[in-house]
């Protein structure tokens, strides 16, 4: 059997088995439905407050806001299993994953895909179209190839940088169990921060989500590309198809981090 | 009486022992809440007609970072795993009311999450940022003395709500195979109501109104309007009376829940 017919063989286990406690599930989604649609909440709240965002409308900002939780949401449901790392390796269960003719990271992945999560895909995705609705009928024409292009490579990207980082936090849990929480700083730090136009970032903002966690290359530029809007004084549109492939390096990063945690990985059990 | 004490001062010492992950996870909220700050100044820039200045929005969102360890996020996770292993089962052998245990413990455990945290979040805000040049996103000192005294006795009736609100999450577990998705609702409900997602004082309308009347609210924003000043001192009785009948009403009313659910519960394990 293929790696990959593999992986979706144990997602389909993964998701039987939810289903199994249907009250509690549905519980849970309309749970994660709520507190993405209090999140945005505010920001209307915030809109009707001061007006626009640094010349954005409700709109753009919607749109923006959508495209990166859907892709937030989407990383964060594959990536579930990555939050058994801490237990498998200080049990020594991780010895497991290494004698199974497998991918260990698809091992983890396949572990479980949470259907809880897709309570907040569905409200990001309800947002975008929204946005996208109500942009159109008012004349941006974000639908135009070269905007739709910019924003698949963008999504695709998006969720290739958000796993990234989940993979990364994966990685260091071969050297510490403790303490991994900051990284939890960039996965839901970097999410708010690149949810809003990225024009209104401090210097060392921009650098840090342009090239370090790069989210504001794959998403930001994509989107104001789409919009027709320019992301910074001077930057032109193009940029918007260029960025999304600044997830490839920072994909390559964590892949190596993994890769040498995984070769000094010692077992810790019996 | 001497039992339940036992139980608060048991559990707050095992939490205050967990200092690196503590510490960890405040690195996450110093960066989470620099790009809140970061995010409402630039939506000051946009627009004017806030009833709050910057300053004063800043130090709110502070205040929120250091308390934020008494949002509802759901049951104390080692009276969670106790339920569902069947274990709680010895609470029962104890002579002492179990409800009590229970909050006594969740007492401690709100209590010392706190206690490990605030004082970073606090130093960092009011100490560091300045220092970094950043002034004008700093923590304010208290508008007065008086009113600090006021938001001390309100934070006091902070723990006390958190603690009930948490154990009434808890006592979900009777009914559902986890509090997941109860945890949930009350999560997203207590982060917005309470002015952590958005500072209540920026709300308007029937939100800000239903705000008012729930027991959120003073988990966070009550306290922090004294701290600000937006509240006078004086009005730091009618509010405590009305947050002590919640604190009431949680406690008794999950003290006559849990009674009414003993007689049907089936312990699972042995």
């Amino acid at each position: 059997m293929g790696p990959v017919r593999m992986y979706f063989r144990l997602v389909g286990l993964s998701v039987r088995s939810q289903l199994r406690y249907r009250s509690a599930l549905a519980l849970q989604v309309a749970g994660q439905f709520l507190i993405t649609a209090i999140e945005f909440g505010g920001l209307y709240a915030l809109f009707e407050r001061f007006g626009h965002f640094r010349g954005w409308e409700l709109p753009e900002l919607a749109f923006l806001y959508g495209f990166v939780d859907m892709a937030f949401s989407l990383a964060d449901a594959l990536a579930y299993g990555f939050d058994f790392m801490g237990t498998l390796v200080r049990t020594g269960d991780f010895d497991r994953l290494l004698t199974r003719p497998l991918s260990p990271v698809l091992q983890l992945l396949g572990r479980e895909v949470t259907i809880r999560r897709a309570g907040r895909l569905a409200q990001g995705l309800a947002v975008f179209v929204w946005a996208a609705v109500s942009l159109a009928s008012s004349g941006t024409t974000w639908y135009r190839p070269l905007g739709l292009a910019a924003l698949a490579a963008g999504f695709l990207a998006g969720v290739v940088v958000f796993l990234s980082v989940f993979l990364m936090q994966a990685a260091l849990t071969f050297r510490t169990v403790e303490g991994l929480e900051f990284m939890n700083a960039f996965i839901y730090g970097g999410r708010q921060a690149s949810a809003y136009p990225a024009s209104g970032h401090r210097p060392w903002m921009r650098v840090l989500f342009l090239g370090g966690v790069p989210l504001a290359s794959v998403m930001y530029l994509p989107v104001c590309l789409a919009l027709g809007r320019e992301a910074f004084p001077g930057w032109p549109l193009w940029l918007g198809l260029a960025g999304p492939f600044a997830a490839a390096p920072f994909a390559g990063l964590a892949w190596l981090l993994w890769k040498a945690g995984l070769r000094r990985y010692q077992s810790g059990g019996g | 009486m001497r039992a339940y004490l036992a139980t608060f001062r048991a559990r707050f010492r095992t939490v205050m022992g967990y200092r690196a992950a503590a510490l960890a996870g405040v690195f996450t909220q110093l960066f989470f809440g620099f790009i809140l700050v970061h995010i409402l100044e630039s939506w000051y820039a946009s627009g004017a007609g806030a009833p709050i200045g910057l300053a004063q929005t800043a130090s709110y969102v502070w205040l929120g970072q250091a308390f934020l360890a008494f949002q509802v996020w759901g049951p104390d996770p080692e009276l969670r795993d106790l339920i569902r292993s069947g274990e709680v089962a010895r609470d029962l052998l104890r002579p002492a009311d179990l409800f009590g245990l229970w909050f006594a413990r969740t007492l401690g455990w709100k209590a010392a999450g706190v206690a490990l945290r605030f004082w970073v979040v606090l130093a960092f805000a009011a100490l560091f940022l300045p220092a970094l040049g950043m002034p004008e996103l700093a923590l304010n000192a208290p508008a007065s003395p008086a009113g600090f005294a006021a938001f001390l006795a309100m934070m006091a009736l902070a723990t006390l709500t958190s603690a009930g609100l948490a154990v009434v999450v808890s006592c979900f577990q009777f009914s559902q195979v986890s509090a997941a998705g109860a945890s949930a609702i009350a999560g997203a409900a207590s982060m917005f109501f309470s002015g952590l997602i958005v500072p209540l004082p920026l709300l308007s309308g029937p939100v800000e109104r239903l705000s008012a009347l729930l027991p959120f609210r003073g988990l966070a924003d009550l306290p922090f309007r004294f701290w600000l000043g937006t509240l006078p001192p004086r009005a730091v009785f009618s509010q405590a009376a009305y947050q002590a009948g919640w604190v009431l009403a949680l406690i008794v009313g999950g003290w006559l829940y849990t009674r009414s659910r003993l007689g049907r519960i089936a312990v699972a394990g042995g």
